[in-house]
């Protein structure tokens, strides 16, 4: 029992960690730029069918592109709509992101077809390695890398690059930014066509893992909404600390009531809640406050 | 001519004859609206159509349109000298799939309803056939109730219920194994399939070596594989929903599990199966119709034939459903002569389809289509996207085991009731 305890925790991990490149992009948006993306999910599943279309078309190469072409669908759809909601009630910002991700389902629906797509991991990823009483597959380690590569890279971005001190201070006081002659719209474009670029990667990343059909979108919403809250709008290190949280607690839930594992992660954000309304490392942003 | 010569006489009767005329032009507009107008001979047909356009159903629902339509092209797109129309509304839920099927009853004058696309829906779209008394066909929901407990005059259903289903694939798993590991959704079909496998392993003196219900739209199975690992059963039965088929599948693929147990679904479409792509694909499938069975009668060959023409694709059981039942339907209206519901109805009992050699027919006490099952296993080498199956075995061996196979009156428990 304990070896599949053990067996279970690590699987949990690592599941975790898909979950959180999930929901870094939806933090990274709603830090920066204090919108609540509800579609999200739908650049995710952008990220997914550019992908399976990319590696029909040109082979497995290609497929780095797909997350560049879900970036740059941001970047158009953050032009013509986003661009109108900074600053307003961010209940403006979800219903209309909530009509992006049903139009965006509708439009990969029309093109794709409904039905699932089928695509598996390519051949060099494929097996699995036992360490103990843990199992993990290859292609989820190599999941778990680029994790935790990306995460490096954009902390390090955000920190030490000119481009992340800008945004940074954009978010905090977009007024004085501007009166530094910094041309910040440009810089919050930037902003959301990366967080849905790394939806886009993620997105990528799961294909193969999960089934790619026009619903995934909503498969992948919730549990970014879910970890974006425990760990706290707008903390970076908060989605990271909730993802690993919430893959761990389903992981384990499914061990020992598996109907109940669907409704887990709903049961720990309450909980956490409840003891800490902002979540586990929430900042109070003095605009919202 | 003097218009001024009126006596008193004419100027009355002039006026008399007025109002004569008026009133007969007056009651002969009321008449007119008041009598149904007798059907001119362009007058179309229209049947309701109700099944899903968005959702995990979607694609079912366009591979049965597809189906159905083409079954009209074959008569040339009439029935009883009249053109038919297909109105296809959605059913996004239970109550909007009845408000959408009596919008079809009211304003569009439908002579029948196909729909139903999940059991959920097709049982609120059945009761509401009774209550308005329009003929209802079902030809995708599997549970048993529509045509057992909650049965009805008026409903008819062409898909295979859970019960014959698990029935047929039992037979095939008991000579694997008898310790059976049961993942399954966390639903009602899915407690279903738990419950009727369970009996009939149980029956046979096996044992259950797990149980896990699964919620719908799980992403990641890696955990309940872990466990099943562990257990180390004879047999995985599956009744997982839809595209977590494909997910499942391929997960179990992905720990290296393919081939080492097998697994059996029951219920799984043709779309849910390609979906999980030829790397992943394995286990037993239970199907009513599959494109590339050697044992196809001719009118199947030529419509699987037609279809992959015109599509460009093997025909997958879904389309092949649409267009069967359609045939069914079109074929019970001009038997009938007429588009009353009651005619329709005592129609589509008495119809059958001879052409094969078990008979398909709506069977009279529960209007359940009666067609043999085939257990399906996914081929050792896979040719191409579609074709992954080779049927293994047809239940039953004779038509006089049909009946049998979809369980009798006192297993079914459907009382239904007059027109």
């Amino acid at each position: 029992m304990l070896e599949l305890l053990l067996s279970q925790v690590a699987n949990g991990l690592v599941l975790g960690f898909l979950y959180v490149l999930i929901a870094i992009g939806l933090s990274v948006i709603f830090g920066m730029l204090g919108i609540v993306n509800f579609a999200h999910g739908a650049f995710f599943a952008l990220g997914a069918y550019f992908a399976v279309t990319l590696q029909q078309q040109f082979g497995w190469p290609a497929v780095v592109f797909a997350p560049l072409l879900a970036g740059l669908v941001g970047v158009v759809v953050e032009f013509t709509l986003i661009r109108r909601l900074y600053g307003k009630e961010p209940l403006i910002g979800l219903i209309v992101t909530f009509g992006l991700a049903l139009f965006v389902e509708a439009v990969i629906r029309q093109f794709w077809g409904a039905g699932g797509q089928p695509f598996s991991a390519p051949p060099l990823l494929s097996g699995f390695v036992v360490l103990g009483p843990v199992l993990l597959t290859t292609y989820r380690l190599a999941v778990l890398a680029a994790t935790l590569v990306l995460l490096v890279l954009l902390w390090a971005g955000l920190v030490y690059t000119p481009f992340g001190r800008i945004l940074r201070a954009g978010s905090r006081d977009p007024e004085m930014v501007g009166m530094l002659g910094i041309n910040l719209p440009r810089v919050l474009t930037g902003v959301f066509g990366l967080g849905c670029c790394i939806a886009g990667i993620a997105g990528l990343l799961a294909a193969p893992l999960w089934t790619v059909t026009p619903s995934m979108a909503s498969d992948a919403i919730m549990p970014a909404f879910v970890i974006v809250t425990i760990g706290g709008l707008g903390s970076y290190a908060g989605a990271i600390v909730a993802g690993l949280l919430v893959g761990i607690v389903t992981s384990l839930t499914v061990q020992f009531k598996p109907e109940a594992s669907g409704a887990a992660m709903y049961v720990l954000m309450a909980l956490i809640l409840l003891v800490r309304p902002r979540g586990l490392f929430g900042e109070r942003w003095e605009r919202f406050e | 001519m003097r218009h001024s010569k009126g006596t008193a006489a004419s100027v009355a009767a002039s006026h008399w004859i007025e109002k004569t005329a008026s009133l007969a032009a007056l009651a002969c507009l009321l008449a007119g609206a008041a009598m149904p107008a007798p059907a001119r001979a362009d007058e179309p047909i229209r049947i309701g159509m109700v099944l899903a356009k968005q959702g995990a159903v979607a694609i079912h629902s366009e591979y049965l349109m597809q189906g159905a339509n083409m079954a009209l092209e074959e008569d040339g797109g009439k029935v009883l000298g009249r053109p038919v129309q297909l109105i296809w509304l959605d059913e996004p839920s239970p109550q909007a799939a009845q408000q959408n099927m009596q919008k079809l009853i009211d304003e569009d004058k439908v002579v029948a309803i196909v729909g139903g696309g999940t059991s959920a829906n097709a049982l609120a779209l059945s009761a509401l056939a009774n209550r308005a008394k329009i003929p209802f066909i079902a030809p995708n929901a599997a549970a048993d109730e529509l045509t057992g407990k909650a049965c009805n005059r008026y409903t008819f259903r062409a898909h295979l219920p859970v019960k014959p289903q698990v029935r047929a694939m039992s037979q095939q798993l008991l000579t694997l194994g008898k310790r059976w590991y049961f993942l399954t959704a966390s639903y009602a079909f899915g407690q279903g399939v738990s419950e009727q496998f369970q009996k009939q392993l149980l029956a046979s003196g096996g044992t259950v070596a797990g149980a896990d219900a699964a919620p719908l739209n799980t992403p990641d199975y890696t955990s309940y594989i872990l466990k099943i690992r562990q257990a180390k059963p004879d047999v995985v039965v599956s009744g997982l929903a839809g595209s977590d088929v494909s997910t499942f599948l391929k997960q179990w693929n992905e720990m290296g599990m393919k081939g080492q147990i097998p697994i059996a679904q029951i219920g799984s479409a043709d779309s849910d199966i390609w979906g999980v792509g030829p790397n992943a694909v394995a286990g037993y499938y239970s199907k009513d119709w599959y494109f590339n069975n050697p044992a196809n009668v001719a009118e199947d060959k030529t419509f699987a034939a037609a279809y992959q023409k015109k599509y460009k694709h093997p025909a997958p059981d879904r389309a092949w459903t649409g267009w069967f039942v359609m045939r069914s339907l079109l074929q019970s209206i001009d038997q009938a002569k007429s588009v009353e519901p009651a005619a329709i109805v005592k129609a589509l009992e008495s119809w059958r389809d001879a052409n094969r050699p078990m008979p398909a027919y709506y069977r009279a006490w529960d209007h359940q289509m009666l067609v043999p099952i085939l257990v399906a296993k996914v081929k050792s080498k896979i040719p191409d996207n579609y074709d992954f199956l080779d049927v293994v075995k047809t239940l039953p061996d004779n038509a006089a085991g049909l009946d049998a196979l979809y369980g009798d009156k006192a297993d079914v428990g459907c009382q239904m009731g007059a027109l």
